[in-house]
């Protein structure tokens, strides 16, 4: 990996604060994300996880500070500049009507393009690459709308990948999917890190899928991070418990060797369930 | 130049030096059938009716060689009319597509969403108030739907920029509205300028002429050039925002472009020949269910706008002989069929 001093990370937050209606989320938050890391942010609902990440994205404008991509402010960028630098695996789900897997991944080529340069051989390539990598390949000449929700994960991956971006971002890439499509997900991060050196930066709800899966672990609560580090140094019974407020054991796991989080075994009588009928005060 | 087989779907490229240009056989293929149909239809429009001239006679008429009468029936009197038919058309079907692309919504045209019900307003009340004529009235058109556009677009607006879905409902009430004040303006109006604007309202291609062809066609050309600059940034602003975003795209200003064009060439369709109903909200439909492409389908868009109203045209003004319907009748029912049907899918895809 390359050195993470603070000088030479390409994506940082600088005393950045995010938030919505004059509402802040996030405040004052510094954040380096390592170049050729796969970071993860987690933290319970409502930490501002996705907001940070939303941030980073340039969706949303500091209210103060500022998100550096390559040592300058990110919204000072030409939008198609910023998307050949940055790109993002947004959560939404909304296609266009009858959308064919092809067209949708060549989408992702957008800010490599213009008028008069409307399919070069290096989109071509990337897509072909794209498809490839993400196994979606066969899938091409379909219908987007007839896919499962596997598919359609990988099939926006493609076109997040079509852009060949060295940084990557994405928003809780593994939801609505189910556990092996899950791993499969976040193996080919691991892949797109550890064969080229892509920079990745994700928000997990699973906090044991972050574990096992993040170079560098970002932990937030109310907005602020409390802890930043590889997942076997930060991730302890303590701070599982000030984070998501959950007592558990850590173990690790007998695969990955990667802390495991085990929930505590709590009696069944702890919190009783009102009886039918009786009204809880 | 060399075409190269791959491309997207189903597409092929064409490249010449570093610049390269994509190209859909099966799109191509439509717009060229879709223009010889609108060919075919104008020399229908200018051949059909009372005084046959037939198909010989009005070629020989558009080339200056035909009969003197021949001459006067094909391009004095029908051939204005058939021309203003098919430039409205397709500002109407170019208008349709980009705000049903901007609002990603079939249901998002400018019939539907109050901008023409506005331009009529504005034309209304140039009639009624005004003695500037037809000249005041298309001002009148153009001023009106801008109004009620740039109202509704700021009453889309929230905190983290227009919400399409908003657009289209705040669009349906103003639409109800301004439909509410063009009565009243016509209840009190006197007797007969109520009656010619009651007429006007129906959309109607009856009075034009080669003024107005004049003053209509660089409105369309300079507006359907400016919207097809725009169709590959359309294509890309059909996912959602944050996605669009992070393709570089700045959703926000091309929304206001596209609302900008749209509006553009709906008030030019309406000075041009009323309200009429029906085209910009299917044309889009059909010309997508035609070339089975994603994306907003502009140009054929826009020439399946021009095929259907001067063929509705046509049979407003023959089918019912010897009255003429004003073509906004025609296609009022067809459109209103079309609309029932068109809400039901949506309501039923809502709910799967």
């Amino acid at each position: 990996m390359t050195a993470t001093t603070t000088d030479a990370s390409r994506l940082r937050a600088e005393s950045v604060s995010l938030g919505y209606d004059g509402r802040t989320v996030v405040d004052r938050l510094d954040l380096d994300v390592p170049d050729g890391s796969f970071t993860v942010i987690v933290g319970a609902n409502g930490s501002g996880k996705s907001t940070l990440l939303r941030g980073l994205a340039r969706l949303l404008k500091p209210e103060s500070g500022r998100v550096l991509l390559d040592g300058q402010a990110i919204h000072s960028y030409a939008p198609k500049e910023a998307a050949r630098r940055l790109g993002l695996l947004p959560q939404s789900q909304s296609a266009p009507d009858g959308i064919a897997v092809i067209d949708l991944v060549a989408r992702g080529r957008y800010p490599h393009q213009s008028l008069l340069r409307q399919w070069s051989p290096a989109d071509e390539q990337a897509v072909r690459a794209a498809l490839e990598l993400t196994g979606t390949a066969e899938l091409a000449g379909q219908a987007f709308d007839e896919l499962s929700g596997g598919q359609r994960q990988r099939v926006w991956l493609a076109m997040a990948l079509a852009q060949q971006t060295d940084i990557l971002l994405l928003d809780e890439p593994t939801t609505y999917l189910d556990i092996a499509h899950q791993v499969e997900v976040l193996d080919l991060c691991s892949r797109l890190r550890a064969q080229r050196g892509h920079t990745l930066v994700a928000v997990l709800h699973d906090l044991n899928l972050a574990a096992r899966y993040a170079t560098h672990l970002v932990a937030m609560k109310d907005g602020a991070i409390v802890a930043a580090g590889t997942p076997a140094d930060i991730v302890t019974p303590e701070l599982v418990e000030h984070v998501f407020g959950l007592p558990c054991r850590i173990i690790t796991d007998p695969e990955s060797g990667t802390p495991l989080v085990i929930p505590r075994h709590r009696p069944l009588d702890a919190d009783p369930v009102p009886a039918e009928g009786e009204t809880r005060s | 130049m060399t075409v190269l087989s791959h491309g997207p779907a189903r597409s092929r490229v064409i490249r010449l030096a570093q610049w390269s240009l994509v190209v859909r056989p099966r799109a191509a293929a439509v717009c060229s059938a879709l223009f010889l149909a609108l060919l075919a239809a104008i020399v229908a429009a200018l051949s059909v009716s009372v005084n046959f001239v037939p198909v010989g006679g009005v070629l020989a008429a558009l080339t200056g060689h035909g009969t003197p009468a021949e001459q006067l029936i094909v391009v004095q009197l029908r051939l204005p009319r058939a021309a203003v038919g098919a430039l409205v058309g397709l500002a109407l079907g170019l208008a349709g597509a980009l705000f049903q692309s901007v609002t990603r919504n079939p249901l998002g045209s400018p019939d539907v969403i109050g901008f023409d019900t506005g331009a009529a307003t504005g034309a209304l009340i140039a009639m009624l108030f005004t003695a500037g004529g037809a000249a005041a009235t298309s001002l009148g058109a153009v001023l009106g739907g801008a109004g009620t556009a740039a109202v509704v677009f700021l009453l889309s607006l929230r905190h983290r920029g227009l919400a399409p879905l908003r657009l289209v409902l705040v669009g349906i009430g103003a639409g109800a509205l301004l439909a509410a004040l063009n009565s009243l303006l016509i209840v009190n109006a006197q007797v007969y300028d109520a009656q010619s604007a009651a007429v006007w309202l129906v959309g109607n291609l009856a009075g034009s002429d080669w003024t107005k062809l004049a003053m209509l066609a660089p409105v369309v050309v300079v507006g359907a050039v400016l919207a097809l600059l725009l169709e590959r940034s359309l294509a890309v602003g059909e996912f959602a925002d944050e996605r669009a975003l992070s393709l570089g795209l700045s959703t926000e200003r091309l929304r206001l472009a596209a609302m900008a064009v749209g509006v553009l060439l709906a008030s030019a369709a309406v000075a041009a020949a009323g309200p009429i109903s029906f085209v910009a909200l299917a044309a889009p439909q059909l010309a997508r269910r035609l070339t089975r492409a994603s994306g907003p389908n502009l140009l054929a868009s826009a020439l399946t706008g021009a095929v259907l109203l001067v063929l509705t045209d046509l049979a407003a003004r023959e089918a019912f002989q010897p009255r003429q319907l004003p073509v906004g009748v025609l296609t009022g029912v067809v459109g209103g069929l079309y609309l029932v049907w068109l809400l039901g899918r949506e309501w039923k895809k809502g709910r799967a």
